[in-house]
């Protein structure tokens, strides 16, 4: 998989941990945002962090 | 390379979500003119405005998607070229671990400095940067995490030193503890930790632990 592919919701559901649900099996209120943005910033460093080969040419090529 | 809450989050597995993202995009030799103009926007993600900081060695990016819930959401993504006075270690490539992708290699600020550079956070904005003492109990608990208390004092005396602010080190426990007494420091505690967990953990003993970890692991031979 790409790591910065965007996940569908359902995909999105299907990851929230334990810790993070509620009786219903949903994130709890209050952290959908957060959950959404920790995506968003993931696929973000992912597209243009990745460390490939030394770090003065990643620093460039970022 | 990536470094301050995002790393701790992601190299270090703390349960907090980072609500932005800390980017150093320079190496020493390194001086960038502007923003990147070759970064890649994943698919749903779009620049929405670009702040140039002051003497032209910060950038801030706003980056605005779209929510499962159809929302407009913003965040904030730092970019910092400035040349690294207090970079001691050179990064370490270090392996990103996230809930929404497969694990992949970053480059990473060392432990002591996302450790030294939180402290000082802390120490500079007061209850403001509440978070930081949940991060710092994070990372500091994890006996397995192998921290260089020299190191981390070094960077965190480097950036006090620059900033004319804050104690020396072998006052952080005090420092700590005023903070977490301060108005409004349990309000901000409650936004940043409150929703993590079933039973977030309290800003009284959280603070009480850290500062046994701080005389423990980073005063040690102070």
């Amino acid at each position: 998989m790409s790591a910065s592919r965007l996940l569908t919701a359902a995909e999105l559901r299907a990851r929230i941990p334990e810790a993070y649900r509620d009786d219903d099996g949903d994130l709890r209120l209050g952290l959908r945002q957060r959950f959404e943005t920790d995506h968003a910033l993931t696929r973000l460093v992912a597209a243009n962090c990745a460390a490939v080969g030394p770090y003065e040419r990643t620093s460039r090529r970022s | 390379m990536i470094k301050g809450g995002f790393a701790i989050r992601h190299l270090y597995a703390s349960p907090r979500f980072s609500k932005d993202a800390d980017l150093s995009m320079a190496s020493d030799e390194l001086e960038i003119a502007g923003i990147p103009d070759d970064l890649v926007m994943p698919h749903g993600l779009e620049i929405v405005q670009r702040v140039v900081g002051d003497m032209a060695e910060s950038f801030k990016l706003f980056i605005e998607f779209w929510t499962t819930e159809h929302q407009r959401k913003r965040i904030q993504c730092d970019l910092n070229s400035r040349e690294r006075p207090i970079r001691l270690r050179p990064p370490q490539r270090r392996t990103l671990t996230s809930l929404f992708v497969d694990p992949f290699p970053v480059w990473a600020a060392t432990l002591a400095e996302v450790v030294g550079e939180k402290f000082f956070a802390l120490i500079d904005l007061r209850a403001a940067r509440i978070k930081d003492i949940f991060d710092l109990h994070h990372v500091l608990s994890q006996p397995a995490l192998q921290l260089d208390p020299a190191a981390t004092r070094e960077v965190y005396e480097a950036l006090r030193t620059r900033k004319r602010k804050g104690s020396p080190a072998t006052g952080l426990p005090t420092e700590i503890e005023q903070i977490a007494r301060s108005y409004n420091a349990e309000a901000f505690w409650q936004d940043a930790v409150g929703d993590l967990l079933p039973a977030p953990p309290s800003l009284r003993e959280t603070t009480d632990e850290l500062i046994e970890l701080v005389r423990s692991r980073v005063l040690a031979g102070a």
